[in-house]
């Protein structure tokens, strides 16, 4: 009995962390681990109420990150992201302008899986 | 024959305060998994290697795969000593290099020949991304497609054959051949029931993965009883 209470507190545990970790993306792991020491506290009878709120905040955060995660994706795979890539790069040029910049954009458009637009250097080709 | 939920609750019950004792074993298991992927990437890297250097590096993967399917024993001799109710410790993950090491060896040679020949679809796999060139993301899903059939099919394939060590376990000394047909058996006329039984832990397995594997140190223990378990009423229902 003092086993499944510590699965059933682990599991609780596991579903506050899965929410927090939302935050920094990392429900995903925390989520599906506390649904699964939650589904095995059970033993033969049925959940103590401890790992009963484990698993619904588990699963929430299970739920939360697959949809973040998956939006994701679709995102980025849509091109959706172009704009914004666009627009954040125009409010860095704008804010802090210079060459130096031109980098940083590379580097958040190859995070983020997006080829930048070539620049229009009005038809003057070097 | 207990229904198959009466299984997997009384495995839940047996198991309750004994992850620790088992999370050992995984993380042997984990480890030595590790290795043997990593050595022959490591003596034989590249994807374009000759003909010869190919050949060597698929008999090194299956000989150390053959050893981490004896490591993998262990797992299941902690789960028999937990059903049966016999005494266990952690020596018990190298069971089958110290006890009826021969039998043990043959039936691993014989899963790991299967589970090989099928994991070849990988290399199918690979072919197909040479011919179409897919991106990023079309080669991670299909990856994870393939992976997931070869999974089903290594199970498919190899089904009947699983109780092999648990026979040996129950009645040592009995040897390779005896042990493979008292397998087959036993899961003579319930192929199905069986397959869907070890298909109804695909949750399990997705929430493992889902978890980066640290999940599997519940899962993989809670599996293994419960398979122990299944053979267990089966033994009872053929005796």
């Amino acid at each position: 009995m003092n086993a499944q209470q510590n699965m059933a507190t682990f599991s609780f545990l596991l579903g506050i962390l899965s929410l927090i970790m939302l935050l920094f993306g990392l429900g995903l792991p925390a989520g599906a681990l506390g649904l699964i020491v939650a589904l095995l506290s059970r033993g033969k009878d049925a959940f103590l109420p401890k790992a009963k709120i484990g698993f619904i905040l588990s699963l929430i955060g299970l739920i939360i990150s697959l949809v973040i995660t998956v939006s994701s994706v679709i995102l980025i795979r849509s091109g959706a992201l172009q704009n914004s890539y666009e627009q954040m790069k125009e409010m860095i040029e704008t804010n802090y302008g210079g060459s130096d910049t031109d980098e940083l954009v590379e580097q958040l458009g190859e995070m983020f899986g997006i080829t930048p637009e070539p620049a229009d250097d009005g038809g003057e080709g070097k | 024959m207990m229904k198959t939920s009466e299984l997997k609750s009384e495995a839940r019950a047996l198991m309750i305060g004994k992850y620790g004792f088992f999370a050992t074993f995984i993380l042997i298991y984990y480890v030595s998994s590790l290795i043997a992927t990593a050595i022959p990437s490591a003596i034989f890297p590249g994807i374009d290697l000759p003909a010869v250097n190919m050949v060597l590096r698929f008999v090194l993967s299956f000989l150390l795969l053959v050893i981490v399917n004896l490591i993998k024993v262990g797992i299941a001799r902690a789960a028999f000593g937990t059903v049966f109710e016999k005494e266990t410790s952690l020596r018990d993950i190298f069971y089958a290099f110290g006890n009826d090491r021969d039998a043990f060896l043959k039936i691993e040679m014989l899963l790991s020949a299967i589970q090989s020949g099928i994991s070849l679809l990988l290399v199918f796999f690979e072919h197909l991304n040479e011919v179409y060139s897919f991106d990023v993301w079309e080669y991670y899903g299909l990856y994870i497609v393939f992976s997931a059939l070869i999974l089903v099919l290594n199970l498919a394939v190899t089904l009947r054959l699983t109780f092999a060590v648990y026979v040996i376990m129950d009645q040592p000394g009995i040897g390779a051949l005896p042990a493979l047909r008292a397998s087959l058996i036993l899961t003579k006329g319930k192929y199905f029931r069986y397959l869907f039984f070890r298909l109804s832990f695909a949750g399990m397995y997705i929430l493992g993965y889902l978890s980066m594997l640290i999940g599997f140190l519940y899962v993989l223990p809670y599996i293994e009883t419960s398979v122990c378990l299944y053979y267990k009423g089966l033994s009872r229902q053929v005796c």
